[in-house]
């Protein structure tokens, strides 16, 4: 899930901008406790629901800065033992940073029309 | 509380979510802390906007705007996933450069196509297009005029744009970019069963024992459909996975063998099959005697490159003399009887698809010899693997397709249908299936995945190509017209009888002044075309008006004259079908931006500006020779359609889209649940089109085998779209077959009830002996299809195979996905996957900048020789995605002469250091 919230409606101000994402982990039967014990160990992930019989791990990771989730993603994907990890929940915490501003009622600000030359339209050699 | 401790509490209420999304169990705590994580949105269920795969996704929006997006955990064909591109179906609406007003060239005040691109009003925009229109229609009539379209559009702007061109203009210049991706797959579908789509669907994915890929890298390119494939293999131990390609990819991580080929290869495989299927005394004649007959074509049908070299570089006639005659090379001769060296004119060129009946006995001389030793020849991909270890696993792909006790589906995508011979490719797949009578089964069956989101339920469905009308119509048949002509009454002989120009036609007809007015809608074709030099140049360079309809600035954008801001998928009502039938809605979920609008309305807005006596009344069309027809011309049909009650000053808008049956269909809707209208509010009417125009168009299929629910079932909180034809509320799993086809009656077993080409001739396998055609209602078409060498092949001066296609992150031309920052991190450029010894031999190693050089242009990329994909010496790969490399400078427009389909897999290339 991907979400746009202010910070400010969802969860009251954080120190610093926090990216958040929730994601399935799955492993096999086989491979399930090392794959547990090893995502415990990665800074930043924290380990909540398991269900054994179809090894599959609910982690959720923090990360600073967007480098540093994607990162932390690429780690989890390549740990022996996980066959793949899906994406399923994501909060952009300061979301002011990435997104368009929002007036008081809720309607996206005025975007400027696009530059009407150069930038979007330079000419294309063959 | 702490602010930590908050956070804590969201991060459990994230878990929960996250569990709940997936099906995982769940305390009842948990679930109330997922529901606290979620409080005051309003969810509603759409459907991703990228692959064919259409998994299901769930829209949140609060105070009118996105502010979530997740898997759908009720979709049946994802269960709650996403894969990372569609993870981000939300943020691909705020890019920063998001077009929101019409830009067009201008000099002092004025259109000029030399002028910069210049923010305009809609009113002035149209204004021009109405102008560049009709002077291109004026100097040229229908088939001056085009519109490139796509397999990304909703079903309403397919129908849209087919009805306006087809019905409005007269004109057959209306092609998608579903040409470049599936138009192969879809003549193959037509010749073997006379009706389009696949029999199976993806329930068949969990009952199957072996899945066998043919040239999909499924993993990156379906990749929700990989995560079904496999849970599978792990829950189900005895799964075999095997993937056949042309370089070493991220599935086959997966597989449980990974069989590298050379292009083309794949033709002479897929013999040998057959060959030993026969051997093997495993052909299912009680099958094959019910419900097939045999056949095949001719061989000499050309590349579908031009049959002029006067457009030509002078780099490209080498490859473009072979479209007139080609000399056999050993392989061919072997493959098709005949001698090495012998020099072959293309003489079926224009006949490419026509075909007969042959004996079982000459189907079996046909697959003679295509041998083990003779096909792993021809067919070894990687130059350092043992032979015998190749034969091997040749030998044991047959053991699987043969074993009776194991459910088999071939899955296949672009390697098969983007090939000079791709009808043909796709029909052996078939011819494999068929012998074996492992078809249209659960758990068995040639299943053709789609690649777009909806080149099935638009593109092919509606007939938004230069040949079809609704419903697996087509335009060159009298009786098909005239149904057309009842449902959208149209006077006799409105409808335009001559196949109109595909995209490579018109992208040709550009260049040689042939086309003069331009639309293209919901694609990106200037960078997603083949031998682009030769287009680029036209579009700027030609006297012609080039309109394009897009979110974001493209390279398309870039080299036309207007470009229209368009509304982004839930910024407007629509509706898609994907690769195993199933019809999926969604309804608006927030306004589009600035002075963004709906396709649909583009068009009913132009409609509006052309009288009926503009465009029914005589016109000139080159080349018409056509019973019924004047030559050379389309007759004037104003006289008739006044005598149905037309009026020669109706609009186009009054006449074919806001009639009185329309009319009745009334906005707002209950059905739409306060959700907003953004095509309504913009015409300033009060009829709901979407609604209007899907239920006039599913009328063209009920009763007719394409049967489509009504609209407000779509939207039913219960419903996660159906799979057609839906007779009496239930979707059809799999068709053709007695007990789950409701056209098919008990006792019948199978029927394959297509009608297209179902009575041929009878002949040997050299050509037709007996002309009278012989009917065969019901039947499958098992087809012989030699091996043909690719047109161009690497060589002392371009040295290197170029195959390129499609990574996870990447949706083909990047247009959305570069938007989105993360999708951009994660992939910011093109690599250049190539072996590190051809990267060693010419002086280049990772990271290093190359030039790639064709007969057709170059372009630089950054080498990668430890990536996701394993190239075999002798092999290079690029995907097309960034604008900054534009590889399709290098691909060659050769073509599959059946289907009309490009083949991006195959051209011959040379790499230097920069």
């Amino acid at each position: 899930m991907l979400v746009f919230a202010q910070p400010a409606t969802r969860m009251g101000s954080f120190a610093a901008p926090t990216y958040l994402s929730g994601l399935v982990v799955r492993t096999t039967p086989e491979r399930f406790d090392d794959v547990l014990a090893a995502l415990r160990t990665l800074p930043g992930v924290s380990v909540h629901h398991h269900d054994p019989a179809t090894a599959r791990i609910v982690v959720v990771q923090e990360a600073a800065t967007l480098n540093a989730e994607m990162d932390g993603m690429r780690r989890m994907q390549t740990l022996p033992g996980v066959v793949d990890t899906s994406l399923v929940y994501h909060v952009l915490a300061d979301a002011a940073a990435t997104e368009p501003s929002r007036n008081a009622t809720g309607a996206p600000a005025a975007r400027p029309a696009a530059p009407p030359s150069s930038e979007s339209f330079r000419e294309t050699e063959p | 509380m702490t602010s930590l401790s908050r956070r804590e509490l969201f991060k459990s209420g994230i878990a929960a979510a996250t569990a709940a999304t997936v099906g995982l169990p769940l305390s009842r705590a948990a679930l109330a802390q997922a529901k606290a994580a979620e409080a005051g949105w309003q969810w509603d269920k759409a459907v991703c906007r990228f692959c064919g795969t259409g998994c299901g996704i769930l829209v949140a929006t609060k105070d009118g705007k996105v502010v979530a997006t997740k898997g759908d955990p009720l979709a049946p064909v994802n269960r709650g996933l996403n894969c990372i591109k569609g993870y981000f179906n939300g943020k691909i609406l705020y890019g920063q450069d998001r077009l929101t007003q019409p830009l067009m060239r201008m000099k002092d005040g004025k259109f000029d196509k030399k002028g910069a691109f210049t923010p305009v009003t809609w009113k002035q925009a149209m204004d021009e297009m109405e102008r560049q229109f009709r002077r291109a229609y004026e100097e040229k009539g229908p088939s001056g005029v085009a519109i490139i379209g796509s397999g990304q559009y909703t079903i309403q702007e397919g129908y849209t744009a087919a009805k306006l061109m087809k019905a409005g203009f007269r004109s057959n210049n209306i092609d998608p970019n579903a040409r470049h991706c599936m138009a192969s797959a879809v003549a193959a579908f037509m010749q073997v069963f006379g009706i389009d789509e696949p029999a199976n669907n993806y329930d068949d994915i969990e009952l199957a024992d072996a899945m066998i890929l043919w040239g999909a890298n499924m993993a990156e390119a379906h990749p929700v459909l990989w995560s079904r494939v496999t849970d599978r293999k792990l829950t189900a131990k005895t799964t075999r996975i095997v993937n056949v390609t042309t370089y070493g990819n991220m599935s086959s991580d997966i597989a449980d063998v990974e069989i590298l080929i050379k292009p083309s290869s794949d033709l002479a495989i897929q013999n040998y099959i057959a060959r030993e299927i026969i051997a093997r005394n495993a052909v299912n004649w009680d099958f094959v005697n019910r419900h097939c007959v045999f056949a095949t074509g001719p061989y000499d049908i050309g590349y579908g490159m031009r049959a002029t070299d006067k457009f030509a570089f002078a780099s490209e006639k080498d490859v473009l003399a072979k479209e007139n005659e080609v000399t056999l090379d050993r392989y061919e001769a072997i493959g098709q009887r005949r001698k090495e060296g012998d020099k072959v004119p293309q003489k079926s060129r224009t006949s490419a698809g026509r075909h007969w009946l042959v004996t079982f006995d000459e189907f079996k001389r046909g697959v003679e010899p295509y041998t083990l030793d003779f096909v792993a020849e021809v067919a070894k991909g990687d130059p350092d693997e043992p032979m015998d270890k190749f034969k091997a696993k040749l030998e044991a792909l047959v053991d699987l397709y043969v074993d009776p006790k194991r459910n088999v589906i071939s899955f296949w995508t672009m390697g098969f249908n983007q090939h000079q011979r791709g009808v043909w490719v796709n029909e052996q797949c078939y011819t494999t299936h068929l012998l074996l009578g492992k078809h249209a089964r659960p758990g068995n069956g040639a299943f053709s995945l789609t690649g777009q989101p909806s080149a099935c339920g638009t593109a092919r469905e509606v007939g938004t190509f230069s040949h079809r009308l609704p419903a697996d119509m087509v335009v060159d048949n009298p009786a098909h017209r005239a149904r057309t002509e009842k449902t959208w009454k149209l006077p006799d002989r409105t409808l335009n009888p001559k196949v109109g120009s595909d995209i490579m036609g018109i992208l040709r007809d550009l260049e040689d002044g042939g086309v003069k007015f331009l639309w293209v809608q919901v694609t990106n074709p200037f960078q997603s075309s083949p031998n682009a030099n030769h287009w680029l140049k036209a579009a700027r360079e030609m006297d012609n008006f080039i309109v394009v309809a897009d979110c974001y600035p493209t390279l398309s954008g870039k080299v036309a004259d207007l470009v229209l801001p368009a509304a982004m998928i839930f910024e407007k009502w629509g509706a898609y079908g994907n690769a195993e039938r199933r019809t999926q809605m969604w309804r608006q979920q927030v306004a589009p931006p600035g002075e963004a609008r709906t396709d649909v309305w583009m068009m009913l807005e132009f409609a509006k500006r052309f009288k009926l006596k503009e465009v029914w009344g005589e016109k000139s069309l080159p080349g018409l020779k056509v019973d019924g027809f004047p030559e050379n011309r389309l007759p004037s049909v104003l006289d008739a359609a006044q005598a149905i009650g037309y009026s020669p000053e109706a609009t186009l808008y009054e006449a074919l889209f806001a009639t009185a049956d329309n009319r009745k269909f009334a906005w707002p809707d209950p059905v739409a649940r306060g959700k907003d209208n953004a095509t309504v509010k913009a015409l300033g009417e009060k009829w709901f089109v979407e609604k209007a125009l899907f239920e006039e168009y599913a009328a063209f299929g009920r009763g007719h085998e394409h049967d489509l629910a009504a609209f407000d079932v779509y939207y039913r909180d219960d419903v996660r779209g159906l799979r057609w034809p839906v007779v009496n509320g239930k979707e059809t799993k799999w068709r053709f077959v007695e007990g789950h086809d409701p056209y098919v009656k008990p006792g019948e077993g199978f029927r394959f009830y297509g009608a297209a080409f179902k009575a041929l001739p009878t002949g040997t396998l050299d050509d037709v002996t007996d002309p009278k055609p012989t009917p065969l209602p019901g039947k499958a078409k098992i087809f012989f299809r030699p091996y043909a060498a690719p047109v161009e092949q690497p060589d002392a001066s371009y040295d290197l195979w170029l195959t390129t296609g499609r990574i996870l992150e990447h949706w083909h031309t990047g247009s959305m996905t570069r938007r989105v920052p993360e999708l951009h991190r994660s992939a910011p450029t093109i690599a250049l996957y190539m072996h590190p010894a051809d990267a060693e031999k010419r002086g280049l190693k990772r990271n290093d900048i190359a030039v790639i050089e064709s007969r057709r242009g170059k372009v630089q990329a950054v080498v990668d020789t430890k990536g996701r994909n394993r190239m075999p010496k002798g092999s290079v790969f690029l995907a097309f995605f960034d604008e900054a490399v534009q590889i399709n400078k290098l691909t060659l427009d050769a073509i599959d002469p059946i289907s009309r389909e490009t083949d991006f897999k195959k051209c011959a290339v040379k790499v230097t250091r920069a």
